[in-house]
Protein backbone atom coordinates (compact mmCIF):
# COMPACT_ATOMS: atom_id res chain seq x y z
CA UNK A 1 0.00 0.00 0.00
CA UNK A 2 1.53 3.15 -1.32
CA UNK A 3 0.83 6.51 1.02
CA UNK A 4 -1.69 8.74 -1.23
CA UNK A 5 0.21 11.27 -3.29
CA UNK A 6 0.41 14.97 -2.18
CA UNK A 7 0.43 17.74 -4.03
CA UNK A 8 3.53 20.37 -3.95
CA UNK A 9 1.22 23.16 -2.86
CA UNK A 10 -0.48 21.27 -0.52
CA UNK A 11 2.70 19.67 0.96
CA UNK A 12 4.07 22.83 1.64
CA UNK A 13 1.06 24.39 3.51
CA UNK A 14 0.79 21.11 5.56
CA UNK A 15 4.56 21.89 6.27
CA UNK A 16 4.04 25.84 7.19
CA UNK A 17 0.97 24.90 9.56
CA UNK A 18 3.36 22.20 10.96
CA UNK A 19 1.85 19.46 13.08
CA UNK A 20 -2.02 19.30 12.82
CA UNK A 21 -3.30 16.22 14.99
CA UNK A 22 -3.39 16.37 18.67
CA UNK A 23 -0.90 13.69 19.34
CA UNK A 24 1.43 15.36 16.80
CA UNK A 25 1.81 18.50 18.69
CA UNK A 26 1.61 16.82 22.04
CA UNK A 27 5.02 14.88 20.73
CA UNK A 28 6.76 18.16 19.74
CA UNK A 29 6.02 19.68 22.91
CA UNK A 30 6.61 16.82 25.14
CA UNK A 31 10.33 17.45 23.94
CA UNK A 32 10.12 21.46 24.99
CA UNK A 33 8.32 20.02 28.16
CA UNK A 34 11.60 17.26 29.25
CA UNK A 35 14.12 19.81 28.10
CA UNK A 36 12.57 22.52 30.38
CA UNK A 37 12.59 19.76 33.33
CA UNK A 38 15.80 19.15 32.61
CA UNK A 39 16.36 22.66 33.57
CA UNK A 40 14.05 23.44 35.84
CA UNK A 41 13.79 19.91 37.50
CA UNK A 42 9.79 20.44 38.11
CA UNK A 43 9.31 16.50 36.61
CA UNK A 44 10.64 15.52 40.16
CA UNK A 45 8.60 14.23 42.77
CA UNK A 46 7.81 16.18 45.63
CA UNK A 47 9.71 15.64 48.92
CA UNK A 48 7.95 15.10 51.78
CA UNK A 49 8.02 17.92 53.19
CA UNK A 50 6.39 20.26 50.51
CA UNK A 51 3.17 21.60 52.56
CA UNK A 52 -0.25 21.00 50.35
CA UNK A 53 -3.58 22.42 51.35
CA UNK A 54 -5.31 19.33 51.52
CA UNK A 55 -3.00 17.63 54.37
CA UNK A 56 -4.63 15.53 56.97
CA UNK A 57 -4.38 14.34 60.62
CA UNK A 58 -3.18 16.95 63.16
CA UNK A 59 -0.62 19.39 62.50
CA UNK A 60 2.83 18.56 63.88
CA UNK A 61 4.83 20.39 66.52
CA UNK A 62 6.34 23.94 65.30
CA UNK A 63 9.91 22.26 65.11
CA UNK A 64 12.16 24.97 66.91
CA UNK A 65 15.89 24.61 67.97
CA UNK A 66 16.64 23.98 71.10
CA UNK A 67 19.74 26.13 71.49
CA UNK A 68 19.12 28.78 69.09
CA UNK A 69 22.27 29.97 67.30
CA UNK A 70 23.96 33.16 68.41
CA UNK A 71 22.87 35.97 66.31
CA UNK A 72 26.21 37.92 67.47
CA UNK A 73 29.09 35.95 67.14
CA UNK A 74 33.06 36.84 68.24
CA UNK A 75 34.28 37.01 64.68
CA UNK A 76 31.84 39.31 63.56
CA UNK A 77 30.51 41.60 66.06
CA UNK A 78 33.33 40.77 68.38
CA UNK A 79 36.10 41.91 65.58
CA UNK A 80 34.15 44.82 64.66
CA UNK A 81 34.26 46.06 69.07
CA UNK A 82 37.84 45.60 69.01
CA UNK A 83 38.76 47.03 66.35
CA UNK A 84 36.77 50.24 67.06
CA UNK A 85 38.82 49.97 70.66
CA UNK A 86 42.10 49.84 68.50
CA UNK A 87 41.00 52.74 66.72
CA UNK A 88 40.34 54.98 70.01
CA UNK A 89 43.31 54.10 71.55
CA UNK A 90 45.56 54.88 68.79
CA UNK A 91 44.04 58.22 68.35
CA UNK A 92 44.69 58.61 71.85
CA UNK A 93 48.23 57.81 72.05
CA UNK A 94 47.23 54.67 74.09
CA UNK A 95 49.22 51.38 73.56
CA UNK A 96 46.18 48.74 70.95
CA UNK A 97 44.75 45.87 72.92
CA UNK A 98 46.78 42.49 73.15
CA UNK A 99 45.76 39.23 71.53
CA UNK A 100 44.70 38.17 74.81
CA UNK A 101 42.50 41.17 75.08
CA UNK A 102 40.84 41.23 71.53
CA UNK A 103 39.76 37.77 72.58
CA UNK A 104 38.47 38.38 75.49
CA UNK A 105 36.54 41.91 74.60
CA UNK A 106 35.42 39.95 71.29
CA UNK A 107 34.22 37.14 73.52
CA UNK A 108 32.49 39.70 76.02
CA UNK A 109 30.76 41.69 73.40
CA UNK A 110 29.32 38.49 71.39
CA UNK A 111 27.69 37.45 74.68
CA UNK A 112 26.58 40.60 75.89
CA UNK A 113 24.74 41.67 72.50
CA UNK A 114 23.34 37.96 72.29
CA UNK A 115 22.15 38.48 75.75
CA UNK A 116 20.95 42.30 75.87
CA UNK A 117 19.60 41.42 71.94
CA UNK A 118 18.92 38.55 71.15
CA UNK A 119 16.76 40.16 68.35
CA UNK A 120 19.35 41.99 66.64
CA UNK A 121 19.34 40.97 63.00
CA UNK A 122 22.55 41.96 61.74
CA UNK A 123 25.42 43.53 62.64
CA UNK A 124 26.07 45.87 59.42
CA UNK A 125 23.88 48.85 60.56
CA UNK A 126 25.69 49.11 64.10
CA UNK A 127 28.87 48.86 63.08
CA UNK A 128 28.34 51.66 60.25
CA UNK A 129 26.77 53.48 62.94
CA UNK A 130 29.80 53.08 65.20
CA UNK A 131 32.33 53.80 61.94
CA UNK A 132 30.63 56.66 61.06
CA UNK A 133 30.98 58.43 65.12
CA UNK A 134 34.88 57.16 64.88
CA UNK A 135 35.33 58.76 61.68
CA UNK A 136 33.98 62.05 63.31
CA UNK A 137 35.36 61.92 66.53
CA UNK A 138 38.97 60.60 65.33
CA UNK A 139 40.36 63.10 63.23
CA UNK A 140 39.04 65.76 65.69
CA UNK A 141 41.25 63.90 68.81
CA UNK A 142 43.87 63.40 66.31
CA UNK A 143 44.23 66.89 65.12
CA UNK A 144 44.18 67.78 69.38
CA UNK A 145 46.96 66.04 69.97
CA UNK A 146 48.80 66.79 66.95
CA UNK A 147 48.66 70.51 68.72
CA UNK A 148 49.57 69.42 71.90
CA UNK A 149 52.54 67.68 70.51
CA UNK A 150 53.62 70.60 68.69
CA UNK A 151 52.08 73.30 71.59
CA UNK A 152 55.20 70.63 73.91
CA UNK A 153 57.88 70.92 71.60
CA UNK A 154 57.69 74.95 71.43
CA UNK A 155 57.56 75.05 74.90
CA UNK A 156 60.68 72.54 75.13
CA UNK A 157 62.56 74.55 72.67
CA UNK A 158 61.56 77.75 74.27
CA UNK A 159 62.95 76.60 77.57
CA UNK A 160 66.54 75.45 76.07
CA UNK A 161 66.58 78.67 73.89
CA UNK A 162 66.00 80.77 77.53
CA UNK A 163 69.09 78.22 79.27
CA UNK A 164 71.94 78.64 75.87
CA UNK A 165 71.34 82.58 74.60
CA UNK A 166 73.93 81.35 71.91
CA UNK A 167 72.23 78.10 70.66
CA UNK A 168 70.95 78.24 67.21
CA UNK A 169 67.36 79.58 67.23
CA UNK A 170 64.81 76.27 66.39
CA UNK A 171 61.34 76.92 64.97
CA UNK A 172 58.71 75.18 66.64
CA UNK A 173 55.70 73.57 64.39
CA UNK A 174 52.95 75.92 66.82
CA UNK B 1 -23.35 34.56 22.36
CA UNK B 2 -22.13 31.05 21.59
CA UNK B 3 -18.35 31.43 23.39
CA UNK B 4 -18.74 32.02 27.44
CA UNK B 5 -16.08 33.20 29.29
CA UNK B 6 -16.49 33.57 33.20
CA UNK B 7 -15.20 35.29 35.79
CA UNK B 8 -15.67 34.62 39.59
CA UNK B 9 -14.88 36.88 42.48
CA UNK B 10 -14.56 36.81 46.16
CA UNK B 11 -12.99 36.90 49.18
CA UNK B 12 -12.06 33.38 50.87
CA UNK B 13 -14.65 31.40 51.91
CA UNK B 14 -17.57 33.39 49.70
CA UNK B 15 -18.50 30.51 47.45
CA UNK B 16 -16.34 31.13 44.59
CA UNK B 17 -15.29 27.20 44.26
CA UNK B 18 -18.80 26.24 45.08
CA UNK B 19 -20.08 28.41 42.47
CA UNK B 20 -17.36 26.53 39.97
CA UNK B 21 -18.34 23.11 41.09
CA UNK B 22 -21.84 23.82 40.06
CA UNK B 23 -20.56 25.44 36.38
CA UNK B 24 -18.67 22.15 36.06
CA UNK B 25 -21.79 20.17 36.20
CA UNK B 26 -22.16 20.77 32.45
CA UNK B 27 -19.03 20.72 30.99
CA UNK B 28 -18.44 17.46 28.73
CA UNK B 29 -14.30 18.32 28.28
CA UNK B 30 -12.92 19.66 31.12
CA UNK B 31 -9.38 20.82 32.31
CA UNK B 32 -8.89 22.58 35.50
CA UNK B 33 -5.82 24.32 36.66
CA UNK B 34 -5.73 22.88 40.27
CA UNK B 35 -3.19 24.23 42.04
CA UNK B 36 -4.00 24.27 45.66
CA UNK B 37 -5.88 20.94 45.02
CA UNK B 38 -9.40 22.03 45.58
CA UNK B 39 -11.13 19.59 42.46
CA UNK B 40 -10.93 15.86 41.96
CA UNK B 41 -12.65 13.63 39.70
CA UNK B 42 -11.65 12.52 36.63
CA UNK B 43 -7.44 12.31 35.50
CA UNK B 44 -5.72 14.07 38.30
CA UNK B 45 -2.03 14.33 37.64
CA UNK B 46 0.73 16.78 38.27
CA UNK B 47 2.95 16.04 35.00
CA UNK B 48 2.80 17.70 32.41
CA UNK B 49 3.77 15.23 29.95
CA UNK B 50 0.93 12.50 31.41
CA UNK B 51 -1.44 15.90 31.08
CA UNK B 52 -0.74 16.45 27.24
CA UNK B 53 -0.77 12.59 26.81
CA UNK B 54 -4.14 12.39 28.27
CA UNK B 55 -5.36 15.52 25.76
CA UNK B 56 -3.85 14.48 22.49
CA UNK B 57 -5.45 11.01 23.14
CA UNK B 58 -8.89 11.92 24.78
CA UNK B 59 -8.86 15.47 22.61
CA UNK B 60 -12.26 14.56 20.87
CA UNK B 61 -13.60 12.45 23.78
CA UNK B 62 -15.71 13.51 27.46
CA UNK B 63 -12.84 14.06 29.84
CA UNK B 64 -12.20 15.67 32.81
CA UNK B 65 -8.67 16.40 33.06
CA UNK B 66 -7.37 17.98 36.62
CA UNK B 67 -3.79 19.22 36.82
CA UNK B 68 -1.62 19.86 39.91
CA UNK B 69 1.39 21.36 38.67
CA UNK B 70 4.46 22.75 40.80
CA UNK B 71 5.98 24.92 38.12
CA UNK B 72 5.19 28.03 36.17
CA UNK B 73 6.67 26.84 33.48
CA UNK B 74 5.28 23.74 33.24
CA UNK B 75 1.71 24.88 33.28
CA UNK B 76 2.79 27.61 30.52
CA UNK B 77 3.89 24.91 27.92
CA UNK B 78 0.87 23.04 28.87
CA UNK B 79 -1.43 26.06 28.09
CA UNK B 80 0.78 26.41 25.14
CA UNK B 81 0.37 23.00 24.11
CA UNK B 82 -3.68 23.65 24.60
CA UNK B 83 -3.95 26.96 22.79
CA UNK B 84 -1.74 25.11 19.85
CA UNK B 85 -3.85 22.10 19.41
CA UNK B 86 -7.27 23.96 19.76
CA UNK B 87 -6.41 26.15 17.19
CA UNK B 88 -5.34 23.73 14.21
CA UNK B 89 -7.52 20.70 15.80
CA UNK B 90 -11.04 21.10 15.65
CA UNK B 91 -13.06 20.16 18.37
CA UNK B 92 -16.05 20.47 20.70
CA UNK B 93 -16.43 22.89 23.71
CA UNK B 94 -13.44 22.65 26.13
CA UNK B 95 -14.20 23.92 29.15
CA UNK B 96 -10.65 25.39 31.19
CA UNK B 97 -11.13 26.54 34.79
CA UNK B 98 -8.19 28.10 36.05
CA UNK B 99 -7.91 28.31 40.13
CA UNK B 100 -6.32 31.31 41.49
CA UNK B 101 -6.19 33.38 38.66
CA UNK B 102 -3.85 35.37 39.78
CA UNK B 103 -0.84 32.61 39.80
CA UNK B 104 -1.23 32.72 35.67
CA UNK B 105 -2.43 36.60 35.23
CA UNK B 106 -1.07 39.11 37.40
CA UNK B 107 -1.72 42.61 36.83
CA UNK B 108 1.62 42.62 35.56
CA UNK B 109 1.99 40.05 33.19
CA UNK B 110 0.24 36.98 31.99
CA UNK B 111 0.89 33.23 30.55
CA UNK B 112 1.18 33.89 27.00
CA UNK B 113 -0.74 30.69 26.65
CA UNK B 114 -3.28 32.12 28.55
CA UNK B 115 -3.67 35.60 27.11
CA UNK B 116 -3.89 33.43 23.58
CA UNK B 117 -6.93 31.21 25.04
CA UNK B 118 -8.62 34.34 26.32
CA UNK B 119 -8.04 36.38 23.15
CA UNK B 120 -9.11 33.69 20.43
CA UNK B 121 -9.88 31.13 22.27
CA UNK B 122 -13.76 31.90 21.51
CA UNK B 123 -12.65 30.90 17.54
CA UNK B 124 -11.90 27.43 18.86
CA UNK B 125 -14.51 26.25 21.13
CA UNK B 126 -12.30 26.90 24.34
CA UNK B 127 -14.87 27.91 27.26
CA UNK B 128 -12.83 29.42 30.38
CA UNK B 129 -13.49 30.30 33.96
CA UNK B 130 -11.40 32.46 35.74
CA UNK B 131 -11.06 32.44 39.82
CA UNK B 132 -9.89 34.94 42.01
CA UNK B 133 -10.10 36.64 44.75
CA UNK B 134 -10.19 40.44 43.47
CA UNK B 135 -10.28 41.87 39.65
CA UNK B 136 -7.68 44.10 40.96
CA UNK B 137 -5.32 40.68 41.46
CA UNK B 138 -5.89 40.21 37.66
CA UNK B 139 -4.43 40.87 34.23
CA UNK B 140 -6.42 43.11 32.34
CA UNK B 141 -6.84 40.61 29.45
CA UNK B 142 -8.95 38.41 31.50
CA UNK B 143 -11.32 41.44 32.87
CA UNK B 144 -11.35 42.27 29.26
CA UNK B 145 -12.70 39.16 27.72
CA UNK B 146 -14.93 38.27 30.19
CA UNK B 147 -18.64 37.88 29.39
CA UNK B 148 -19.47 37.56 32.82
CA UNK B 149 -18.09 38.48 36.09
CA UNK B 150 -19.68 37.19 39.05
CA UNK B 151 -18.80 39.19 42.27
CA UNK B 152 -19.30 37.13 45.47
CA UNK B 153 -18.79 38.72 48.90
CA UNK B 154 -15.97 40.49 48.50
CA UNK B 155 -15.24 41.94 51.94
CA UNK B 156 -16.20 41.57 55.46
CA UNK B 157 -17.74 43.85 57.86
CA UNK B 158 -16.02 42.87 60.51
CA UNK B 159 -15.47 43.75 64.31
CA UNK B 160 -12.31 45.38 63.73
CA UNK B 161 -13.71 47.88 61.07
CA UNK B 162 -16.24 48.46 63.15
CA UNK B 163 -13.40 50.17 65.62
CA UNK B 164 -12.03 52.13 63.03
CA UNK B 165 -14.95 54.06 61.81
CA UNK B 166 -17.13 57.03 63.23
CA UNK B 167 -21.43 56.32 63.83
CA UNK B 168 -21.94 57.84 60.17
CA UNK B 169 -19.55 55.97 58.10
CA UNK B 170 -20.73 52.71 60.06
CA UNK B 171 -24.20 53.30 58.93
CA UNK B 172 -22.82 54.19 55.12
CA UNK B 173 -20.89 50.94 55.16
CA UNK B 174 -24.43 48.92 56.31
CA UNK B 175 -26.32 50.76 53.97
CA UNK B 176 -24.02 49.73 51.06
CA UNK B 177 -24.15 46.05 52.90
CA UNK B 178 -27.69 45.98 52.90
CA UNK B 179 -27.85 47.01 49.23
CA UNK B 180 -25.26 44.49 47.70
CA UNK B 181 -27.10 40.80 47.26
CA UNK B 182 -22.86 40.14 47.71
CA UNK B 183 -23.06 40.14 51.39
CA UNK B 184 -27.25 39.92 51.99
CA UNK B 185 -28.57 37.59 49.61
CA UNK B 186 -31.32 38.40 47.14
CA UNK B 187 -33.58 35.16 45.91
CA UNK B 188 -31.20 32.67 47.72
CA UNK B 189 -27.86 34.02 45.44
CA UNK B 190 -24.64 34.67 47.67
CA UNK B 191 -23.27 36.47 44.07
CA UNK B 192 -24.40 39.09 42.03
CA UNK B 193 -23.31 39.00 38.15
CA UNK B 194 -22.02 42.05 36.37
CA UNK B 195 -23.25 43.39 33.78
CA UNK B 196 -26.44 42.24 34.78
CA UNK B 197 -28.14 41.61 37.39
CA UNK B 198 -32.03 42.14 37.15
CA UNK B 199 -32.50 38.62 36.58
CA UNK B 200 -32.90 38.36 33.11
CA UNK B 201 -28.99 37.05 33.03
CA UNK B 202 -29.07 33.37 33.82
CA UNK B 203 -25.39 32.38 33.82
CA UNK B 204 -25.59 28.94 34.40
CA UNK B 205 -27.84 29.00 31.18
CA UNK B 206 -25.03 30.80 29.83
CA UNK B 207 -22.75 28.26 30.45
CA UNK B 208 -24.68 25.26 29.67
CA UNK B 209 -25.51 26.44 25.54
CA UNK B 210 -21.71 27.37 25.58
CA UNK B 211 -20.78 23.62 25.97
CA UNK B 212 -23.62 22.77 23.92
CA UNK B 213 -22.32 24.62 20.51
CA UNK B 214 -21.34 22.65 17.69
CA UNK B 215 -17.80 22.46 15.53
CA UNK B 216 -17.83 25.93 14.09
CA UNK B 217 -15.70 25.19 10.56
CA UNK B 218 -17.82 22.89 8.91
CA UNK B 219 -15.80 19.99 10.18
CA UNK B 220 -17.88 16.85 12.17
CA UNK B 221 -16.76 15.75 14.97
CA UNK B 222 -17.09 12.32 16.51
CA UNK B 223 -18.78 12.39 19.99
CA UNK B 224 -17.28 9.51 21.89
Amino acid sequence: MTAPEVSVTEGAAREAAGPTTPQEIASAFKEQIRDAAAESGFLAPPSKSEKTRTRTGKPGAPVVPLVPPPLWTPDGIGSVVTMAHDMAFAAFDVPSLEPEEQKQLSNASAKFLNAAWPTGASWEPHAAMVLTELSIIVPRVAAYQMQRKAEREAAENKKKISKNPEAPETVGLG
Amino acid sequence: MKNCTITILGSKGSGKTQFSLRLRKDCQRLIVLDRLMEHEGGFVTSNPEAAVDFLANNWRGKYTLVTRFRSEVATGLFLRYLATTAERCQTLPVALLVEEADFYARPQGIDPGLAALYNYGRHFNVNVIAIARGDTDLHRTIIQNSDVIVACRMQKFSTEMRERFNGNEIDSIRRLQTITPAVTPVKGKHYMLYPDDDGRLDVFKLWKNAQAIGPTRGLTVPDK
